[in-house]
């Protein structure tokens, strides 16, 4: 197995030796329609996984983008991938072939290229800020998957550089943009439709039990070192690198996540501080840690809390739903606009007036980024959001692990009288990684 | 307190059910003590039909037979082979109990053969009952018999959420059975829109919440029946065996069991009502839950020390959480105590690696100033490093930082890395001349690291190291950060900083970066760089500049950029375009108006936009004479900004403008006004409704009937003269908003005959109880026009009320005209009429089918095809022998037994394409591919809707959709250039659900093909067409499926289809 230290030696070796590496490669803009605009955004994706291949995908359906690279430490993803965005744009431009898609294992190399604008964020989760804040201070804007970090450290990090370098963020909580549902709930919310919210209740599907903890030896073309990053090291197991549907060791195993109630919370979490943009201050509750199997995340989290306000704020497991309750009514809402249900029903003809406040424009996520990529506008998902959002799924995972009630400092962001508590902020990273 | 715990009480509940069911001791103790029960009356006989249910039988079977037996009213047997029974095998019960079905089972087959069928009727007309739990009444779906007796069913159109708590209550609490309860909680899976039997009569209700995908709406879950003498129970909770612990479902059971098979009711409720959500949690654990022996701390950080990888995590996971409850206090004596017996362990030479490395992380996040001479140690542990660096990360204070200084003074490539990252984690002011020697070193991952960490550290004398240093040209961009980061720290290097990161020969992004904050540092003097940047040659600086205008909070700087506006570039425009709508500021409105009349498309359409944020009543007459020659994108864009406008007179503008506007301008107006709920305009409305421009005043008719209200009707019924269609569409409107047809029945009374019909067509379109009357009355007029008139509403009625009244009509009616209107008007209520159950559905298109003429008859069938019973399938099957129906007869029988199924209905049908599908449209040989596609029709994108270019695009996963339920729906496709065209081909939404039906295709303006009633296979249509040379392929829609006719891919082709591949 080579070591972090060795490959990066290789990559400035290997960068000093030609600047071939970032050659551009911008298809015409003639070539993608007479509609499309003189400048488009260079995009380079990290993680082409089954989630980074869809993002991918989505941005491949925008003239306002174009992929020019993808890395992935697993070489038939970002084979595959880059296979794929060749032949979308040989089939746009009319062309039996097109070459022009960079592949990259090692994402500093990806990095260091100067035409690359942005960059898409889909590796497991505890590459998620690393990688984006290397981007950022690379001067890439960034759209980064959810959820945001794996410590709340990590997100203050990424919210600090993100402000430093004025760069454009956008969080992959695309729920925000999908048929404007989520936001008329919210903007019924936010403009007191529902009276003074008493309560909000969030539901998002459970955490995953089991994986299997074998130690196997590492397949060709994967740099597993790379892939495990600031993670500790630990042997290969097939559930815990590649695996597939509920056995996707990345979204339940601690060293690299902390389970779907933020891999999935993220969500109706994020709805939730959308509708009502505040956290809770007091947290409490259990879940259960499973000892069997790899995966080690929260399950069967039953999270209570209160906010500064004296809201009342639960967290659980079911489908992906936002209930906000006011004194006088309620909204329930969640992905598909099937979810979107009120008390009294007829909150849902109210129309958001012209002088109330109003969530968004754009019914495209990824659209939206890119257009803040041109025009740097704040995409709809901004980073203070999702630092917000995220940090509640945090301190529900401690107030279970600590197993007691935690005290949040909205002003001060830290866990109040708890250095135990608080030392969960933090987690420190394997070397040679940092947050910049 | 709470506690993390593994929840193993799970497993002990699981065992015993197992104990349960398969020791015979058990079940003998258990036969004992029931026949021991006092016997308050005979017992009565029941036989439990099991063996086979998409439920947990081997579960809930045992369940129920104990809470029958529990009562000490019943004994009973169970039958787990019902394929076998014989026609004997009834007679000695009094009670049939189902807990069986064959749901999902493709070869179930008979189950019962006809002699067994009749003698199981038998046996309940003899004063017997029968009784179904939850889902034991899926089979016999084709047995009316049966399903009458059984009561309620999973039909059709019936669904579930998620299993959750909700209360039941009792919509008769008259019945022997409910007598007396009292509504109760369950956490059980609530069935909506059951399948119910004509007769069933609901004893009780539930409302599934919307937050588990319930309904939200009163749903009947517990039906009694007759049949002959016997009875019929039916009670659709109990999904599991712990929905069937709850008292309430078990009363339910009990007495609706002994009702069913006795006639009376004697047993009493069970205790310990449920009648509260709390108390019907599925966690109300019993109170005596298993509890694993507390292990000392020794003996769990024992487990600790063995422990490898693989191996299970109990002894770390009980280790975690006394670490978790002990650290709440670093310094108080528990934790450190239990610090101190970690460390021990850490030492243990015995230990494994595996438990060390957890035993670091855990004193990590509980140890103090004693561990770290160990783990400094450590540090130097091939196998321990990193989780000894780790845990002296987390220890805070001085110690711990000495000692990773103390390290960092001798080590080297990664650990030297590691070390500097850790310091600079913590912040540590002190290692910085330290770090600062590695900022040259000779390995770029170990400078580059030194540079992070300066940043991160930051103060005046890490800028002075930073500055200082001579990063090579990899490492530049590093360097630079770390500055930057620096510049906020460090006031005194500030401006020192930012003149080496703006200079030119810097990386872009770095002067993009530093500019912005250059600026804010500089405070007033920063804004003449900003407007000199903007207005230089210099691509970076103009980019930077626009930077730092969105970070500022000097409005007078962003009028100055705007009053620059017109000497910039295109793609600098629209960004401060952009950040002048979002700024809102007035005074931007003149560079903003200029900007939209820009030839640049992006700068026309970024100015339209901002004007809609920034705008206000003056800028209504810009936003509308852009209107004229806009294309597409420009009008969708000017519509949503008229929507938004905000401040006072905005509406007064609008109508103002709409008075003297283009007709096309005139149109948006009107929309916008209805879409911001301007009822002032209302009068406005009425002048622009009779217009001259027939699309004008359709417009204004439309929004009169989304505004409008009682007052509103008198004007909308003068304009019946004029604009038959849309005032009667609005009307209609109006009258079901306001709940009464009043205004259109006082004007019929007062009509002459010549103007009933429209009226007529009014209370059609309403269809309110009321209106129903009235047109009911209007079909016995002496008036052949007027009689016409009313069965054309009664044909069109919104929903199926009048069936019924149709089928009566065609069969007593001598008038041909009225006879074939009754028909089709049956084929249609009866297609959609998801309310009325299935066999009666059929039953009125079999009446029907008799007194219509073939094309009645062809429409019929139509309708059944969308029935998916089995009495719609005998019935088309018994045509298909006539020649003249023969096509579509086949047709409705491959359309019902598609929708049978099972779990077909709704969208769930499968996925709406393929891989193999998509290739169809991706094909090089689709003309479509690099075409230009448009809406003539106007219409808006509904939902998810892209556009019309999304039918074109190759991508299936979006779509062209757009509003629901309008008359004409037209998709135009530009060819690149002049092409023969031979074949397309349509991927719908989904099968049959959400898809064009009727439509023309229109090749250069010539009608080339036409389609009606258009069956995709798969979701995909391909039609042939007479090969034509064209530029541009049209298709004209007046029928779909569902509510519009959305098309993800629309394959053009120059070769007929069979060629195409």
């Amino acid at each position: 197995m080579k070591t972090s230290s060795l490959s990066r030696r290789q990559f400035l070796k290997s960068a000093a030796a030609g600047s071939a590496l970032c050659f551009p490669n911008l298809i015409p803009a003639r070539v993608l329609g007479a509609n499309a605009p003189s400048k488009r955004v260079a995009l380079g994706h990290i993680g082409v996984g089954g989630q980074g291949t869809g993002l991918m995908n989505n941005f491949l359906n925008l003239s306002q983008g174009q992929t020019v690279a993808v890395c992935d430490p697993i070489k038939d993803r970002r084979e595959s991938a880059a296979k794929r965005v060749e032949q979308r744009y040989a089939a746009d431009a009319d062309r039996s072939s097109y070459k022009g898609c960079r592949t990259y294992n090692d994402l500093r190399e990806m990095l260091a290229c100067a035409d690359i604008d942005a960059v898409v964020v889909a590796t497991p989760d505890h590459w998620h800020v690393p990688a984006a804040i290397a981007a950022v201070r690379a001067g890439k804007d960034v759209y980064v998957e959810k959820p945001l970090g794996i410590s709340m450290e990590h997100n203050k990090a990424m919210r600090e550089t993100i402000h430093r370098h004025g760069a454009v963020f956008q969080y992959g909580t695309q729920q925000r943009s999908q048929s404007l549902h989520c936001a008329f709930a919210c903007e019924l919310v936010r403009n007191g439709y529902i009276g003074e919210v008493k309560a909000v209740h969030v539901i998002a599907p459970n955490g995953v039990r089991g994986g299997k903890a074998e130690s196997q030896p590492v397949p060709e073309g994967i740099d597993y070192d790379l892939w495990l990053g600031p993670a500790p090291v630990t042997p290969f197991c097939t559930d815990r690198c590649l695996g597939v549907g509920s056995m996707k060791g990345v979204y339940h195993i601690y060293d690299y996540a902390i389970g779907f109630i933020a891999g999935w919370g993220a969500h109706p979490l994020d709805i939730a501080h959308w509708g009502y943009p505040h956290i809770p201050v007091e947290y409490e509750g259990t879940g259960v840690i499973p000892t069997e199997g790899l995966f080690d995340t929260v399950v069967d989290w039953d999270v209570r809390g209160r906010y500064a306000s004296g809201a009342e704020f639960t967290l659980k497991p079911g489908s992906d739903l936002t209930t906000f309750v006011g004194t006088k009514g309620r909204i329930t809402v969640g992905r598909g606009r099937q979810t979107l249900a009120a008390e009294p029903a007829s909150l849902l003809d109210v129309k958001i007036k012209p002088e109330e406040i109003h969530l968004v424009q754009e019914n495209n996520h990824y659209r939206d980024f890119l257009n803040c990529v041109l025009t740097r506008r704040t995409p709809v998902s901004n980073i203070d959001s999702a630092v917000q959002s995220d940090f509640m799924s945090h301190l529900g995972d401690i107030c279970i692990r600590t197993g007691r009630k935690i005290k949040w400092d909205p002003a001060k962001e830290t866990i109040v009288a708890d250095e135990g508590a608080a030392r969960r902020m933090h987690r420190p990273m394997r070397e040679p990684w940092n947050l910049g | 307190m709470s506690r993390v715990f593994e929840l193993r009480t799970s497993n002990f509940f699981r065992l015993s059910t197992f104990g349960f069911r398969f020791c015979p001791l058990l079940v003998c103790l258990f036969a004992l003590a029931s026949s021991l029960a006092p016997a308050r009356a005979a017992a009565l006989r029941a036989l439990i039909l099991s063996g086979s249910n998409n439920h947990k039988w081997q579960e809930t079977t045992p369940e129920i037979r104990t809470a029958l037996e529990e009562t000490g009213r019943f004994r009973c047997d169970v039958v787990e082979d019902v394929a076998a029974m014989k026609l004997d095998a009834f007679a000695p019960y009094d009670v049939i109990v189902s807990n069986f079905n064959t749901f999902g089972k493709k070869d179930a087959g008979e189950v019962w053969n006809a002699a067994v069928r009749t003698a199981f009727l038998d046996h309940i007309r003899k004063g017997r009952g029968f009784v179904v739990v939850h889902a034991g009444s899926c089979f016999f779906n084709d047995w009316a018999e049966f399903q009458q007796v059984a009561g309620a069913t999973w039909g059709k159109g019936t669904s579930h959420g998620a299993r959750h708590a909700a209360q039941v209550s009792f919509c008769d609490t008259d019945h022997p059975v409910t007598r007396g309860l009292k509504p109760f909680w369950t956490f059980d899976e609530f069935w909506q829109s059951a399948g119910t039997a004509p007769g069933a009569k609901p004893l009780a209700q539930v409302t599934p919440s919307t937050e588990h995908r319930g309904s939200g709406k009163p749903e009947k879950i517990v039906f009694v029946t007759e049949l002959g003498a016997g009875r019929g129970f039916c009670l659709l909770l109990g999904h599991d065996v712990v929905a069937m612990k709850n008292a309430g479902f078990r009363t339910l059971l009990q007495r609706g069991t002994e009702w069913a098979a006795s006639g009376k009711v004697t047993i009493a409720p069970v205790k310990n009502w449920p009648d509260t959500e709390a108390s019907a949690s599925p966690d109300a654990k019993p109170a005596a839950a298993v509890t694993t022996p507390q292990k000392s701390v020794e003996e769990i950080l024992a487990g600790v020390t063995v422990w490898r990888f693989g191996q299970p995590r109990e002894a770390l996971l009980a280790c975690a959480n006394l670490v978790a409850e002990r650290s709440k206090a670093p310094a108080s004596k528990e934790a450190r105590e239990l610090a101190a017996r970690l460390a021990k362990r850490v030492a243990d030479p015995q230990a494994t690696t595996d438990g060390k490395k957890f035993a670091c992380e855990q004193l990590g996040l509980i140890g103090n100033a004693a561990q770290v001479p160990l783990l400094a140690e450590l540090l130097d542990d091939k196998e321990l490093a990193l989780a000894a660096r780790q845990a002296l990360e987390w220890i805070p204070g001085e110690g711990s930082l000495a000692a990773i200084r103390a390290a960092l003074e001798k080590a080297a490539g990664a650990q030297r890395i590691g070390l500097i990252n850790t310091l600079a984690a913590r912040r540590d002011a002190k290692a910085v001349p330290l770090i600062a020697k590695s900022l040259g070193d000779a390995d770029a991952a170990t400078a580059g690291a030194a540079m992070d960490a300066l940043g991160r550290i930051g103060g005046a004398q890490t800028a002075k190291a930073l500055l200082a240093a001579q990063p090579p040209a990899a490492l530049r961009q590093r360097w630079a950060a770390a500055l930057l980061q620096c510049a906020a720290t460090s006031p005194t290097e500030r401006d020192a900083i930012f003149a080496e990161l703006i200079a030119a020969d810097q990386p872009s992004s770095i002067r993009l970066a530093a500019f912005p904050a250059c600026v804010s540092a500089l405070g007033g003097k920063g804004n003449d760089a900003v407007l000199a940047a903007l207005s230089g040659d210099d691509k970076t600086m103009q980019a930077a500049a626009i930077r730092a205008l969105r970070a500022t909070r000097d409005g007078a700087l962003v009028q100055a950029a705007a009053d620059r506006l017109e000497k910039l570039p295109p793609e600098s425009q629209v960004p401060v375009i952009t950040l002048l709508g979002d700024r809102g500021d007035a005074a931007a409105l003149p560079a903003l108006t200029k900007a939209a009349a820009n030839t640049d498309a992006a700068v026309k359409l970024a100015a339209l936009a901002a004007l809609g944020l920034a705008g206000n009543a003056s800028t209504v007459p810009v936003l509308a004479g852009a209107v004229e020659g806009a294309d597409d994108e420009a009008v969708k864009v000017i519509a949503e900004s008229l929507v938004r406008l905000r401040g006072g007179g905005v509406d007064e503008a609008m109508v103002a403008a709409l008075r003297t506007s283009a007709p096309t301008a005139q149109r948006e107006l009107i929309r916008a006004l209805v879409a911001r709920e301007a009822k002032s305009a209302l009068p406005a409305l009425l002048e622009a409704a009779k217009s001259t421009n027939a699309k004008v005043s359709n417009e204004a008719v439309a929004g009169l009937g989304k505004l409008g209200d009682k007052a509103t009707c008198g004007s909308l019924l003068e304009l019946l003269e004029t604009n038959p269609d849309a005032a009667s569409s609005a009307l209609a409107a109006i009258c079901r908003r306001e709940g009464s047809v009043e205004p259109v029945l006082s004007a019929l009374a007062k009509a002459p005959s010549a103007k009933k019909a429209a009226l007529l067509g009014v209370l059609g379109a309403a269809g309110s109880p009321q209106a129903l009357e009235a047109v009911r009355g209007a079909v016995k007029s002496d008036d052949a026009n007027v009689r016409t008139a009313a069965v054309r509403a009664l044909a069109g009625w919104p929903d199926a009320s009048p069936l019924e009244d149709l089928v009566s009509l065609a069969v007593t009616t001598s008038d041909a005209k009225c006879k074939a209107l009754a028909l089709r008007g049956v084929a249609r209520l009866a297609a959609e009429a998801k309310d009325v159950p299935p066999p009666k559905r059929v039953e009125f298109i079999s009446r029907a089918m008799k007194m219509g003429g073939v094309n009645e008859q062809k429409a019929l069938l139509g309708a059944l095809g969308n029935i998916a019973h089995p009495a719609a399938l005998k019935l088309a099957e018994s045509c298909a022998n006539n020649p003249e129906l023969a096509a579509e007869a086949k047709a409705a029988i491959a359309q019902i037994k598609s929708g049978t199924k099972p779990r077909a209905a709704g969208r769930a049908a499968g996925p709406a394409f393929t891989n193999d599908v998509v290739k169809l449209f991706t094909s090089p040989d689709n003309l479509a591919r690099g075409a230009t596609a448009m809406n003539p029709d106007g219409l808006r994108p509904d939902g998810q809707g892209q556009g019309p270019h999304a039918a074109i695009d190759g991508n299936p996963s979006s779509y062209w959709d757009e509003t629901d339920l309008q008359k004409l729906y037209q998709i135009r496709v530009q060819l690149k250039q002049r092409a023969t065209v031979a074949c397309i081909r349509i991927l719908g939404y989904g099968h049959h659900n959400y898809a064009p039906k009727d439509f023309e295709v229109i090749c250069d303006g010539k009608v080339v093909k036409k389609i009606e009633d258009a069956q995709y296979k798969d979701n995909v249509l391909t039609l042939a067409l007479p090969p034509t040379e064209c530029e541009a392929v049209e298709l004209k829609i007046t029928g779909y499926y569902s509510r519009s006719p959305a098309i993800r891919e629309l394959g053009i082709y120059g070769k007929p289809s069979e060629s195409v591949k």
